[in-house]
């Protein structure tokens, strides 16, 4: 495989085949909270998407300067500072937007897809490499998101990106617009995705133990799944 | 050299990349504090042309009336601005009010709050706030939000507070109906009287009396209430009404608001009369007061 393709495929990883929200079920918090509206979602995603691009990339250089010992509070000091910055240039410049995503900013820091990324990749791959797979993972959170937003704006409130698109006679049903109708959206998504890459889904080789980062207090470590 | 790579080296790591991290917030934060800072004026700006139609620009003004958060001039004497604040039921309340030259509210906003959302906080809403529209400083007529009595106490009251900072501004007077007036409203001659026990009494020209006790409500209030107590010859309570008092504003002085005082009207006798929650000591006292208007009354041939 040519080193382009290889490198693309580290990209269209996360949007699809191992996409975090519908594969494997990361930041699911802030995915039902910001996704009742396609706006929110999308604004969402792209800022989760800067901070998993630079703690990528910033991890991925430390990595062999981290000690094992302290990875955690190390990563999320990169992690918070980088939402930290996101915040405080949302705030000076997109004041709407960060006014309805309210809590949910500073929430990116706990956001398990970032420290997932940084554990599971950043910290072991160069930077070229995390810095790919932050945008590719972001992108899919993205898309996720936008996706989940599409349909719970439409059918919850009849607008598209605020814009009406329900004929007044139709009532929406704003179920979908709360926790019930996003776990439901949720639910089929991932059902979706399961269907679509019933061929090409991670193997369940893949899960094994080599990464896990419980494997040295595990009493089922080297059984495979 | 074990200890040093086990302990020293991963603390060290650890302390300076908080360090650098740090450094990178500051330079950020004194980069958008700025922007921030004339995004908010803007806003308030903004907010401000909200409640007062036609407005042009506004200047600061400086006022001496308390409860007030900040009082702008409108710059063409359109009116003025004035955010008036209270306690509510969580927390500090702000209402911003514009009140146009002729002393009448053009609209108010419901701006910082803590209120419970879907409950308190629908005082913010339209359906409440229309109420203002036109009113002046006497807010007759304000209904509140049905389960939400703290909240909208706390807003109307803010909207109090702002229209004091309005008459210092404007040198108008407020407007002020007698307490006596306000314990007997159908009374129009108050004369005065002696009255052993009482702090004050009047003689009303429907044969009632209006007699005034002095009693300590909250423990803390650096001064007794006094409570104006309205009687007919038939020894029933036509009203009551709390006059100068120190209670905590938007919890004790709740016992002069019509919710509170009108459990009092027609009886003979202090019963039934439920507390306001949060203000025990403050409805005590005021009961406690009404009642010995009650017992002087009898003492008066």
């Amino acid at each position: 495989m040519s080193k382009f393709s290889q490198k693309m495929k580290i990209l269209l990883n996360g949007i699809i085949k191992e996409n975090p929200v519908l594969v494997l079920v990361l930041g699911t918090c802030p995915t039902l909270a910001t996704s009742t509206s396609m706006k929110n979602g999308l604004a969402m995603g792209i800022a989760a998407t800067f901070v998993l691009l630079g703690s990528n990339i910033v991890i991925s250089l430390l990595k062999k300067v981290i000690p094992a010992k302290v990875r955690i509070p190390c990563y999320i000091v990169v992690i918070a500072g980088f939402v930290s910055v996101i915040e405080m240039l949302m705030k000076a410049f997109a004041s709407d937007l960060y006014n309805t995503l309210g809590i949910f900013i500073p929430l990116i820091v706990v956001n398990c897809i970032i420290l997932g990324r940084a554990e599971m990749f950043a910290s072991k791959n160069s930077v070229l490499d995390s810095a790919l797979d932050g945008i590719g993972m972001g992108l899919g959170f993205t898309l996720a998101l936008g996706v989940m937003g599409f349909i719970r704006e439409l059918l919850g409130a009849g607008t598209i990106l605020g814009f009406n698109i329900l004929p007044e006679g139709i009532p929406p049903i704003s179920i979908m617009k709360m926790a019930p109708g996003g776990f439901l959206v949720f639910g089929l998504l991932i059902a979706l995705v399961n269907k679509l890459t019933k061929s090409k889904a991670i193997k369940k080789k893949e899960f094994g133990c080599a990464n896990c980062p419980s494997k040295g207090a595990c009493a089922n470590a080297g059984k495979g799944v | 050299m074990k200890f040093v790579k086990e302990f020293v080296y991963p603390a060290a790591v650890l302390t300076i990349i908080c360090i650098v991290i740090s450094a990178a917030l500051v330079l950020t934060y004194n980069t958008t504090e700025p922007i921030i800072e004339a995004a908010k004026r803007a806003a308030a700006d903004a907010a401000r042309s909200e409640v007062l139609q036609g407005a042009g620009s506004f200047e600061k003004v400086e006022v001496k009336a308390k409860n007030v958060v900040e009082a702008y001039k409108e710059t063409s004497n359109k009116g003025f601005v004035i955010t008036g604040k209270a306690n509510g039921y969580g927390g500090e309340m702000q209402v911003m009010v514009g009140i146009t030259a002729d002393g009448k509210i053009d609209k108010v906003k419901l701006m910082e709050n803590g209120e419970t959302e879907g409950i308190g906080s629908q005082v913010g809403l339209p359906k409440y706030t229309d109420q203002y529209k036109g009113k002046d400083m006497k807010l007759n007529g304000i209904d509140a939000v049905t389960g939400a009595t703290v909240s909208s106490g706390a807003f109307k009251s803010s909207v109090t507070s702002a229209f004091e900072a309005y008459a210092e501004l404007a040198g108008v007077e407020v407007e002020k109906v007698s307490f006596e007036k306000m314990a007997y409203p159908t009374a129009t001659k108050f004369e005065e009287m002696k009255l052993e026990g009482a702090l004050k009494a009047f003689k009303t020209d429907e044969d009632g009396y209006v007699i005034v006790v002095e009693e300590q409500g909250y423990s803390g209030a650096p001064m007794k209430m006094q409570v104006y107590v309205g009687i007919n010859k038939k020894g029933e309570i036509v009203n009551v009404a709390l006059g100068e008092n120190g209670e905590t504003q938007g919890l004790g002085s709740r016992v002069g608001e019509e919710a509170y005082t009108e459990q009092f009207v027609g009886k003979t006798q202090v019963e039934g009369i439920n507390a306001i929650s949060g203000a025990t000591e403050s409805s005590k006292g005021f009961n406690k007061a009404v009642a010995k208007a009650l017992e002087l009354f009898k003492t008066i041939a």
